[in-house]
C-alpha cells in the first residue's frame, strides 16, 4: 500500500468523486491515484497541474501570496486541487458532489503532504 | 303659446325682413323651446347676416342645445363683423373656459370685461379662470414630476465603468472586475488603501488562468468551464466567463466562500446586463 492510499481512500469515499490523483505539480506526472473506468487520469493530472501552476504564478504576481486550493467548475463536473510542497491532490467529481466536504477533505489531505 | 309670441310670430310672418325675430327667438330660448328658437334665429341670420347681435343669438341658442361647435362658429362670425363685440367675447370666454382653453378664455374674458366693466358674472368667471389655471398648472407640474420619476425608475442611469459593481459589493470588502478576452479591465476597480487601482495588474495576471482552464476543458470532456475558484494566502478569487471575457471577484480570506460565490454570480449578472447581453 502506498503512502498516499489513505488520502485516496478518504477522498474517493465521497459521493460523486470519479477520480483522485496525487500529482507532481511541476510536471503533472501521476504519483498515485484511483479512478473510475473511462477517466483519463494522465490528462487530468497534466492539465490540472498546469492550471494550478498557472493560478499559483498569477496569484503570486497579483500579490495574493501562495495558492492552496483551486476549483474548476464546468457544465458536467468539477476538478478540485489542493497542493503543498510541490505535490497536488486532485479530485474529479460529478456536479452532484458536495463541494464543501470535498474541499475540506482535499485541504486536510494536502496538509499531510 | 303666449300672446306675445303669437303676436311676434304673426308680425314676422307678415314682414319676414322685420327684426322682430330677435325678441321672438329670445323669448323662445327663455321658454326652452330651443328647436323653434333656433329655426327663427337662423332664418333671421340669413336675412341679417351683417348684424353681430344676430350671430350672438344663434350662438347662445346653439350652446343651449349643446352644440358648442356651432356656437363657437357663430360667435366668431359676430367678431368678424365687430371685433370688440362684448357679447361674443363673453360667450367665447365662457365656452373656452369650460373647455380648458385657458389662454383663449383669458383673451375673450378680458375683452368682454373691457366692453362691459363691472359685470359680476364676468368678474366671477375671471377669478375662477385664474384659480383653474393655477390648479391646472400645478396638476401638469405634478404629472411632469411623476412622469420624470417613472422614467428615472424605468431607465436608471448607467453606472460608470469604475462603479459598475459598487451596488453589489457594498461594504463587503470584496472587489470585482470585468475583464475582456485579453485581460484588460472593462469595468470595476481594485483600489488599495492608498487609492491605487491595481485592476489592470490583477486582470492581466489572472485572466490567463481562464485561458488555461479553457484549454484544459477541451480534454476533460466536462463541457465549458463555468467558474474557477482559487484560495491563496491573502485572498479568495473566483471568476466566471462573461460576455466574451471574465468577471472576477477577489475577497479577503475572512469573507465566507459562499458569499464570494454569490457576489460573483451577482457581479456577472450586472456585467451581462451592462454589456447588453440580457437586454
Amino acid at each position: 500500500m502506498s503512502a498516499f492510499a489513505p488520502i485516496l481512500a478518504n477522498v474517493t469515499r465521497h459521493r460523486g468523486v470519479t477520480a483522485c490523483l496525487v500529482v507532481a505539480e511541476e510536471d503533472g506526472i501521476v504519483i498515485d491515484g484511483t479512478a473510475q473506468v473511462g477517466v483519463d487520469t494522465a490528462a487530468f493530472a497534466a492539465l490540472t497541474a498546469s492550471l494550478y501552476w498557472k493560478a499559483e504564478r498569477a496569484s503570486a504576481s497579483a500579490g495574493f501570496g501562495q495558492t492552496s486550493f483551486c476549483e474548476l467548475e464546468a457544465e458536467r463536473g468539477r476538478v478540485l486541487a489542493a497542493g503543498r510542497n510541490g505535490v497536488l491532490v486532485v479530485a474529479v467529481a460529478e456536479p452532484r458532489a458536495n463541494l464543501g466536504l470535498l474541499r475540506v477533505e482535499l485541504l486536510k489531505a494536502a496538509a499531510t503532504l | 303659446m303666449s300672446a306675445d309670441i303669437r303676436a311676434m310670430s304673426e308680425q314676422l310672418a307678415a314682414d319676414p325682413t322685420s327684426l322682430v325675430f330677435l325678441p321672438l327667438a329670445e323669448q323662445l330660448l327663455a321658454r326652452g323651446e330651443l328647436a323653434h328658437a333656433s329655426r327663427v334665429a337662423r332664418k333671421g341670420a340669413e336675412r341679417h347676416a351683417h348684424r353681430a347681435d344676430v350671430h350672438d343669438l344663434v350662438a347662445r341658442i346653439a350652446l343651449a342645445q349643446g352644440d358648442e361647435v356651432t356656437a363657437e362658429r357663430a360667435w366668431q362670425q359676430s367678431l368678424g363683423i365687430s371685433a370688440e363685440f362684448g357679447a361674443a367675447h363673453r360667450g367665447l370666454g365662457f365656452l373656452c373656459y369650460r373647455q380648458g382653453r385657458w389662454d383663449e378664455a383669458e383673451a375673450h374674458l378680458g375683452a368682454a370685461r373691457r366692453a362691459t366693466p363691472g359685470d359680476p358674472a364676468l368678474e366671477a368667471a375671471w377669478e375662477a379662470l385664474h384659480v383653474a389655471r393655477a390648479e391646472a398648472a400645478a396638476e401638469a407640474e405634478a404629472a411632469d414630476r411623476a412622469r420624470a420619476a417613472r422614467h428615472a425608475e424605468e431607465h436608471p442611469p448607467l453606472p460608470t465603468p469604475g462603479q459598475l459593481f459598487d451596488e453589489v459589493l457594498g461594504e463587503s470588502g470584496q472587489v470585482a472586475l470585468l475583464l475582456d478576452r485579453d485581460g484588460l479591465v472593462v469595468a470595476g476597480q481594485y483600489l488599495t488603501a492608498r487609492g491605487e487601482d491595481l485592476g489592470a495588474l490583477i486582470g492581466a495576471h489572472l485572466s490567463g488562468v481562464g485561458d488555461e482552464a479553457s484549454r484544459a476543458m477541451r480534454h476533460f470532456g466536462l463541457g465549458a468551464w463555468t467558474r474557477i475558484a482559487l484560495e491563496t494566502e491573502a485572498a479568495s478569487v473566483v471568476m466566471a466567463p462573461t460576455a466574451g471575457g471574465v468577471t472576477l471577484v477577489a475577497a479577503p480570506r475572512e469573507v465566507p466562500l459562499g458569499l464570494v460565490r454569490r457576489t460573483l454570480e451577482q457581479s456577472a449578472a450586472v456585467a451581462r446586463r451592462w454589456m447588453g447581453e440580457d437586454a
